[in-house]
């Protein structure tokens, strides 16, 4: 109320309070709090879909909250673009990363912000002159500034954004994961630049969910969970891992991955020696009634074995079984005849069609068992769908409505429901959990376990170790396309141990 | 609760229905405005005229609905049309095997445009069908010699020029062949979109492509099936055409496939695939069928008829974003107040 009186000084850099985001069908964040004073770097932890996302696209105005303040230097402000809080000197650098691949460095670093001359032309000296000093300040001195953003790895170009952020006098730079596509090196020098960014004065909220990294340079932390404020904000120094833990999931493992009871059967689908551009000689084997994991860093190769086994992308060499029978893949129709389904990692990209029904899209692959006569019977294709939507719960349970219309885990669903239809037996899941809520993801967890009991093999791919360990009867982790090591989850598979093989570590054990 | 779902309903039923409605409203204004619009005569002339745009939009609705496009209808019914009559008038042959060979020109002209999107990789339909419609074009007047040509065989003829019954005294002996061919042909294509594999997939590609693919569609197959049908229905188009006017003019298709553009898109369907019907379609062909008709008994010229239709084309579309936006917001709205009362 009197804030102004308080003083610029005295009040926090940004300070949100009781922020509440409800989608359709979902609370995404529930009265959340979060300060951040000046020069601090504030580590935000939080398991995917714990509402990290959600919260700083509200900071930024891309997300309108139902409830709750936002104040920005002692001042309320309702941010309605991107823009006006760049202007304010707020500046988000995405997991994906935002900017042009055919254009140059310079160009990128001035787009929208273009140095003129005479208040029509560009002068591009000027932006040359500019854009080096800009560039010297987060280390990268010698890059030629004319090179095509496309000809640069990912921690050059995540470093370009930093330098465009803090060129534009940014007072506070939130990275949303900005470590998760990078290599070890990569990482290490993103965390030294943001201790000495923090020395300039700039105040950073670090999201992330690896915690030896926000250990390393983060002064405080604050945890979400569900949409929620998980405990207060505190000095990170104060609190162990195991505490750190608790708040993220909220529950134990145990709780959290449902168990299973079915037996493990006899060798359903193998694979050897796969290999295509991104990976090399991949080979295993999954038992019906086996949970198979893969575990591998972004780029590690994983989604193209994948791809390759359903005939999405073509494999150069490698033969595939399926009960014992060598099957040909040329095609994603012949891994489907088969019984090899993929249930991919976007599935509002590659596995719905949005503006159709459920049941356009449960019944698309399998329109020839609906065929009576020379017409489809749109009925029986209604009746079997309502029939495979309750025994999964679908939510609701409205055949004719659109997907879009639908949750993340139920659209989830619909798409097992899809390859249910199909009669298949190996199901490649990539990332199955990937932007749902918790609630959501226990469900889908059970789905796959129903599978499991039913005979069903399951390739799991995830870069979430916990869910690794939790579901997973064997796992596999990739490195830069090899397969780097396979281990049985007997109990004695540690986070540490899948993470060393994952970044190329040895088995020195 | 009830009510709720009625609303919905009605709002449903007015999305599908919309260019139906804006039809029916226009055909009013049309009988006040006019006296001779609403004359058996007048409306079997319009029934006629709407039938070549008829043939044309249900092959650009298809295209369209993969989220394609074919700028060559125009030319692929004039070439068709071309070819059979080079094989009935100057070859001599049978007119029913001229037929047939027009009808497999036009499918074989758009299964090159297929072929070109699908095995050539070109970027986009725009591109290879505008290319094939200057070629096709030019092959008609290469052929022609430049002039048309005459003297049409009657079994040609007949669709584009006769009455279902020779007895022009009975009502049956004004209705136009090719009106009821166009009638069957819409309720053909209604139940093709929608009960068979091929329809379905072809909703499928147009919603989201890469999802078709990894559920096993042929996409490939699909994408340059559409081009084969509009192709045919080109072929059908031209032979109406060539019936009508007892000749086969080499620059018949010019700007063609504007009104057939026109007609799918004041239909209804989506310009970005996924979404259409053939009912929205008919009442678009209709709607500039009728327009045009109109305008003329009322003695608006040529010319500013072109700057209706051009109006009528963004008021169409225009309605069609505020209703989906609109409505979408809306809901959304309704939906959230609901949490927040819970």
């Amino acid at each position: 109320m009197n804030r102004a009186a308080d003083g610029e000084a005295d009040a926090p850099l940004l300070e949100m309070r009781d922020i509440t985001k409800i989608f359709p069908g979902v609370t995404a964040l529930d009265r959340v709090n979060l300060t951040v004073k000046r020069g601090e770097i504030h580590v935000l932890l939080g398991e995917n879909g714990a509402g990290k996302s959600t919260l700083i696209k509200t900071i930024v105005g891309i997300n309108r909250p139902e409830g709750g303040d936002i104040w920005w230097q002692g001042d309320k402000i309702g941010v309605a673009t991107v823009q006006e809080a760049y202007d304010l000197g707020i500046a988000v650098i995405y997991q994906e990363l935002n900017n042009i691949p055919c254009l140059s460095v310079v160009e990128n670093l001035y787009l929208g912000k273009e140095k003129k001359r005479n208040g029509v032309f560009i002068d591009w000296r000027e932006a040359r002159r500019c854009a080096r000093i800009a560039l010297g300040r987060v280390g990268l001195e010698n890059l030629d500034v004319d090179l095509p953003m496309e000809k640069l790895g990912m921690g050059h170009r995540q470093l370009i954004e930093i330098a465009r952020a803090v060129d534009h006098d940014a007072k506070f730079i939130i990275m949303d994961e900005p470590t998760s596509s990078l290599s070890r090196g990569e990482i290490d020098s993103l965390l030294n630049l943001m201790t000495r960014l923090n020395g300039m004065g700039i105040a950073i909220l670090f999201i992330t969910h690896k915690l030896d990294e926000a250990r390393k340079v983060g002064h405080v932390v604050t945890v979400l969970r569900d949409g929620r404020n998980s405990g207060p904000t505190q000095d990170i120094s104060r609190v162990s891992e195991d505490d750190i833990i608790r708040l993220m999931v909220g529950r134990t493992i145990e709780e959290k991955y449902p168990k299973r009871v079915s037996g493990i059967g006899d060798e359903l689908f193998r694979c050897e020696n796969l290999c295509a551009s991104k990976f090399d000689d991949i080979s295993f084997g999954v038992r019906r009634g086996e949970l198979f994991g893969i575990f591998g860093l972004v780029g590690a190769g994983r989604t193209e074995v994948a791809r390759g086994i359903f005939g999405a992308d073509p494999l150069l060499a490698g033969r595939i079984f399926v009960e014992g029978r060598e099957i040909r893949v040329r095609a994603p129709r012949d891994a489907i005849d088969s019984g090899i389904v993929l249930i991919t990692e976007n599935r509002k990209e590659e596995g719905l069609v949005l503006m159709h029904s459920v049941v356009e899209n449960v019944t698309i692959v399998t329109l020839r068992q609906f065929v009576k006569g020379p017409l489809l019977s749109n009925s029986s294709r209604r009746g079997k769908v309502r029939e495979l939507g309750e025994r999964l719960r679908l939510r609701p349970l409205h055949p004719e409505k659109n997907v879009a219309d639908f949750s993340g885990g139920n659209q989830q669903k619909i798409v097992v429901m899809k390859w249910l239809l199909s009669g298949a037996k190996v199901f490649i899941f990539d990332e199955p959990t990937k932007g749902v809520d918790v609630g959501a993801k226990v469900e889908i967890y059970a789905i796959m376990n129903q599978l499991l009991a039913e005979g069903a093999a399951i390739v799991m791919i995830s870069s979430e170790i916990p869910e690794i360990l939790g579901m997973s009867d064997r796992v596999m982790t990739m490195y830069e396309g090899i397969q780097s090591a396979v281990f049985a989850n007997d109990g004695t598979l540690t986070q540490e141990r899948i993470l060393t093989m994952a970044t190329g570590g040895k088995t020195g054990e | 609760m009830n009510s709720k779902n009625a609303s919905a309903a009605a709002r449903d039923i007015f999305a599908k229905a919309g260019p139906v409605v804006a039809l029916i409203i226009m055909c009013v204004i049309l009988s006040v405005a006019n006296k001779n619009f609403l004359t058996s005569a007048n409306l079997l002339n319009v029934s006629r005229q709407m039938t070549i745009n008829g043939f044309l939009s249900l092959g650009m609705m298809v295209c369209i609905l993969t989220a394609g496009i074919d700028l060559s209808v125009g030319f692929t019914m004039t070439l068709s049309s071309v070819v059979m009559a080079i094989c009935a008038v100057k070859l001599g042959w049978n007119p029913y095997l001229s037929l047939f060979i027009g009808v497999v020109t036009g499918m074989f002209l758009g299964l090159v445009n297929g072929l070109l999107l699908t095995k050539c990789k070109l970027p986009h339909p725009f591109i290879s069908t505008m290319a094939t419609q200057n070629i096709y074009k030019g092959i008609a007047l290469v052929a022609t010699g430049a002039t048309p040509i005459a003297s049409i065989p009657p079994a040609i003829k007949w669709a584009g020029a006769n009455f279902v019954s020779s007895d022009p005294s009975t009502f049956l002996g004004k209705v136009p062949v090719c009106f009821v061919m166009m009638i069957v042909a819409y309720l053909a294509f209604s139940i093709f979109l929608n009960y068979t594999i091929l329809g379905r997939h072809i909703y499928a590609v147009g919603g989201n492509m890469s999802a078709a693919r990894l559920s096993g569609v042929n996409v490939d197959y699909v994408r340059t099936m559409v081009y084969v049908i509009s192709g045919f229905t080109a072929a059908i188009g031209g032979i109406i055409l060539t019936g009508r006017t007892n000749a086969a003019y080499p620059l018949s298709g010019m700007l063609m496939e504007n009104d057939a553009i026109a007609a799918v898109i004041i239909g209804g369907t989506s310009f970005f695939g996924g979404k259409g019907n053939t009912l929205g379609t008919f009442s678009g062909v209709v709607l500039i069928t009728v327009l045009r008709n109109g305008l003329n008994l009322l003695n608006v010229t040529s010319d500013l008829q072109t700057i209706v239709i051009g109006a009528v084309i963004l008021i169409a579309v225009f309605i069609d974003v505020v209703r989906s936006g609109g409505f979408a917001k809306v809901k959304r709205l309704a939906k959230e107040f609901a949490k927040e009362i819970e």
